[in-house]
């Protein structure tokens, strides 16, 4: 199997994420805090406002959104940053060097292996809910609205761990980088729609958001499963996600490029 | 307890619980929902009495069960069975007045801010333990003079060498001068000198102030130099209790033969005179019984081409390796 | 008198470690500004919420806008308190517990809980949470028309003083937890998104979450029973579970620790 090394690193990841069984338990539990604090936030609202729809959103789109925000953000959102910066920071890169395993393969394995409950679960329950959510609200997913979004989704976890991983590039060249990635992760989940529909913010805001990666994140495959986009925009974004992967990639690549010369620079 | 016992201990246990865990997926998935449960016994049984004013040396290899030892006098731990009295509390119970009589040094842990001066650190624990203002000053000036480093206590923390550090530590330990001290591996990492400088300032601490010092350490030379008692224990056990020369004399029948060849001896053929320690071709090392040495050494003299010989005694070390290995 | 005594050691404990908390986060002036960075950035997601308010124009259980902001100004500024005086503290306790430095601090002549709960004491951190939750109070009160005595102004600040206490409580849970496990970091996260329910008054919350909310978990005690107060609406058994709360909570938790310091045995043998 030439793929091998890749296949452990995924099962370690795997593993570990069994390793800590309470801890793992308790994050998905975590996932449901702030989707009944917007729940009952968006009753309130429309409950006082009176009015068929606010920012855009009927009462049923904005539950929808906000429920189904809240788990594909604990989904797509990879918190890896810390991890990679470490091993940027300790020297740990050096064994990768070394070792015939590139480094962007180990880890992209790895997340996937410590992910794989968390996509499994998370995917059943969005599908749970959005079944509750068709029934109490009387409305219909269509099975192929369904399986456009599994695909986007599928492309939001590789765009979101492409992101990621070009963020960390940035331990390369600051030297306290904690900080920083604390302010990214949440720009990132403001940006991506994962705590308010991007509607909040306005019209010039949210143009400038539809220029970035990070509306394909969240707000888009949910829009997609709660029907606000149709049609030809459907196939639109799809296409946006996949471009900016193939962007990502490249761009990964030259910032990685670049990070490693003054690794090395460093080193020797 | 007797007049003039500081530290008493009666068949102290302490078992510590901990999962297995087994390699593969398959197991992984497993250990999720159950685990097996396994007891280490790291004390076991363990009883001795310590007077007041004496310095005794705690040896073991490591896990050996000292620092738990330890841990348990200075009531971090509970004990699993088994009684202790330091000078008349229970450790365990914690109570403020024992706190205030004792204090614990870690080598490898430090107690001191690292972005502080260590006066800083010093000062808090001279408001922790309470200690009059006069008296803090008094004991400050002379712990700081006696370990020449006055100077150095307006200096950050981790600005400072390792060595310098431990003496830091050893202040901030004894601002409140306490009757007992207990040392876990002081000396870990530092250099020659350092060394010294702490042994000798633990000796003159305890001849001062006749306070009673237990102490753990890898370092024999600490131990020698300090304790004339030593405590020797492996896999929790106690194996000997008394004063570290007798470790040595119990294997003074025994003796080294060094033997130095002028061509390749196979270890094989010395066998039959005593336990060959070291074997190198030309080099060997035999280890006979006194009574035995003149015998063997005219055969080796006989058979084999010997160049040169040494007749050695055994090493502490070696009587204190042999403990162990006869207690596994 | 030993109490005042004990009482008044502590407090000057407190002050040192103030001094030397301060001291040290002096010495890396650039992790300094850089938390308060962050915590502005955090204070903007939450921000977030207020401009929703104010663009919907919510009114919850007939109050408007500017008193709900009243709310949200009080959380904010307790989420200052709580990242000045627990947060790192509790982030230490299970580091502590993990590499046995809880040894050294339990052989002190001091309570153990009294020296891990308080001793780095953040304080450039908290300063944005502090401000904007002092100001966005101080707005929500002129518009909401609560007249400004002596008497209502006390009111307020005793009961602050309660839901930090209460703060103490609820938050010390997940670090208490790190004794029984080895990685408490979801718990952590749980505790922060129950924090974060007293984004808006707790009002908007279905009966059964309030109750819970109040009585088993009191965290929205924390931040509703002081501006409930002085808008003259926390009355009868309210009032007096707010008064009773923090100390029936205290003691719990002080029984909690007590187990906790049962279960640890030190990580290294």
């Amino acid at each position: 199997m030439r793929n091998n090394k890749y296949a452990v690193s995924f099962r370690i990841g795997f593993q570990s994420s069994l390793e800590y069984r309470f801890n793992f338990f308790l994050s998905l539990i975590s996932a449901v805090f702030p989707m009944i604090v917007h729940y009952y936030i968006w009753t309130a609202v429309y409950a006082s406002a009176g009015e068929q729809q606010v920012f855009g959103y009927t009462y049923h789109e904005m539950i929808m959104y906000t429920i189904l925000a809240a788990v594909i953000s604990k989904l797509v959102l990879t918190h890896m940053e810390y991890a990679i910066a470490e091993d940027i920071k300790s020297g740990g890169l050096n064994k990768y060097i070394i070792q015939p395993i590139t480094y962007f393969g180990f880890r992209i394995s790895s997340y996937l292996g410590q992910r794989l409950i968390h996509f499994a679960t998370s995917l059943i329950i969005i599908l749970v809910l959005t079944f509750a959510l068709n029934n109490s609200f009387n409305l219909h997913t269509s099975k192929e609205r369904i399986l456009v979004f599994c695909l986007s989704l599928i492309l939001s976890i590789i765009l979101s761990f492409l992101i990621s991983y070009s963020i960390c590039a940035f331990a390369f060249w600051l030297s306290e980088i904690s900080y920083f990635f604390v302010v990214t992760s949440l720009l990132i989940q403001i940006m991506s729609g994962g705590m308010f529909p991007l509607e909040i913010f306005g019209e010039k805001l949210q143009l400038l958001f539809r220029f970035l990666p990070f509306h394909y994140l969240i707000y888009f495959p949910v829009n997609l499963l709660n029907g606000r986009i149709d049609g030809p925009m459907v196939w639109q974004g799809l296409a946006g996600q996949a471009i900016w992967i193939l962007l990502l990639l490249v761009i990964c690549r030259l910032v990685w490029k670049q990070g490693m010369k003054r690794y090395l620079g460093l080193g020797g | 307890m007797p007049v003039g016992n500081a530290v008493e201990v009666c068949q102290l246990v302490k078992e510590f619980e901990y999962y297995k865990k087994d390699i593969g997926m398959r197991q992984s998935l497993k250990n999720l929902f159950f685990r097996k449960k396994l007891v280490k016994k790291a004390v076991n049984a363990v009883s001795f009495a310590i007077e007041e004013g004496e310095m005794v040396g705690f040896l073991g290899p490591n896990g050996a069960g000292k620092t738990t030892t330890l841990k348990m006098l200075s009531g971090i731990l509970h004990p699993t069975s088994g009684s202790a009295n330091v000078f008349g509390y229970t450790p365990w119970e914690r109570k403020k007045p024992f706190k205030q009589l004792f204090s614990i040094v870690m080598g490898q842990k430090s107690q001191l801010w690292p972005d502080l001066p260590a006066g800083e650190s010093i000062y808090l624990n001279k408001c922790i333990y309470q200690v009059p203002d006069e008296e803090y000053r008094r004991t400050l000036d002379e712990l700081s003079g006696l370990l020449e480093v006055r100077k150095l206590l307006g200096v950050q923390v981790r600005r400072l060498s390792l060595g310098e550090r431990m003496k830091m530590e050893l202040i901030a330990s004894l601002i409140h001068r306490p009757r007992l001290m207990y040392l876990d591996e002081p000396t870990i990492g530092l250099d020659m000198m350092s060394q010294r400088a702490v042994r000798n300032f633990l000796k003159y601490y305890n001849e001062q102030y006749r306070a009673t010092v237990i102490l753990t350490s890898h370092y024999m030379k600490d131990i020698e130099d300090l304790c004339s008692r030593v405590i020797l224990i492996n896999a929790g056990t106690i194996l000997y209790d008394g004063e570290l020369k007798r470790i040595g004399t119990r294997h003074e029948e025994r003796k080294l033969i060094k033997l130095f060849f002028s061509e390749e001896i196979s270890p094989e053929l010395l066998l039959a005179f005593g336990d060959v320690k070291e074997s190198d071709g030309n080099y060997a090392v035999v280890e006979v019984g006194k009574d035995e040495v003149r015998l063997c050494l005219q055969q080796f003299l006989d058979k084999f081409p010997v160049v040169d010989f040494n007749i050695e005694d055994l090493q502490i070390e070696d009587g204190i390796a042999r403990l162990y290995s006869g207690s596994v | 008198m030993n109490v005042v005594i004990e009482l008044r050691r502590h407090l000057y404990l407190l002050v040192l470690f103030a001094k030397n908390s301060l001291l040290s986060q002096m010495e890396y002036r650039f992790n300094f500004v850089a938390g308060i960075f962050v915590e502005t950035a955090f204070l903007m997601a939450k921000l977030l919420y207020v401009s929703v308010v104010y663009q919907t124009n919510v009114h919850v259980d007939g109050m408007t806008p500017d008193t709900i902001l009243m709310f949200m100004g009080t959380h904010i500024l307790l989420t200052g308190l709580y990242m000045g005086l627990f947060y790192n503290n509790f982030l230490r306790i299970t580091e502590y517990v993990r590499t046995g430095m809880l040894d050294l601090m339990m052989v002190k002549p001091v309570s153990l809980q009294f020296l891990v709960s308080f001793r780095y004491i953040e304080t450039g951190m908290p300063l944005p949470n502090i401000v904007a939750g002092s100001v966005m109070v101080a707005i929500g009160w002129k518009a909401s028309e609560i007249p400004f005595t002596l008497f209502n102004l006390g009111a307020f600040l005793i009961f602050l003083a309660l839901a930090t206490i209460l703060t103490y409580c609820v938050m010390i849970i997940p670090a208490l937890l790190s004794f029984w496990f080895v990685n408490t970091s979801a718990a952590s996260e749980i505790s922060y998104s129950i924090w974060d329910a007293n984004n808006m008054p707790y009002m908007i919350y279905n009966k059964w979450i309030q109750r819970i909310g109040t009585f088993i978990i009191p965290v929205f005690i924390i931040t509703n029973y002081a501006p409930l107060l002085v808008l003259n609406r926390l009355r009868g058994i309210h009032l007096l579970w707010g008064i009773l709360a923090p100390l029936i909570f205290f003691i719990l938790i002080r029984l909690l620790w007590k187990q906790a310091l049962k279960a640890y045995s030190s990580s290294n043998l």
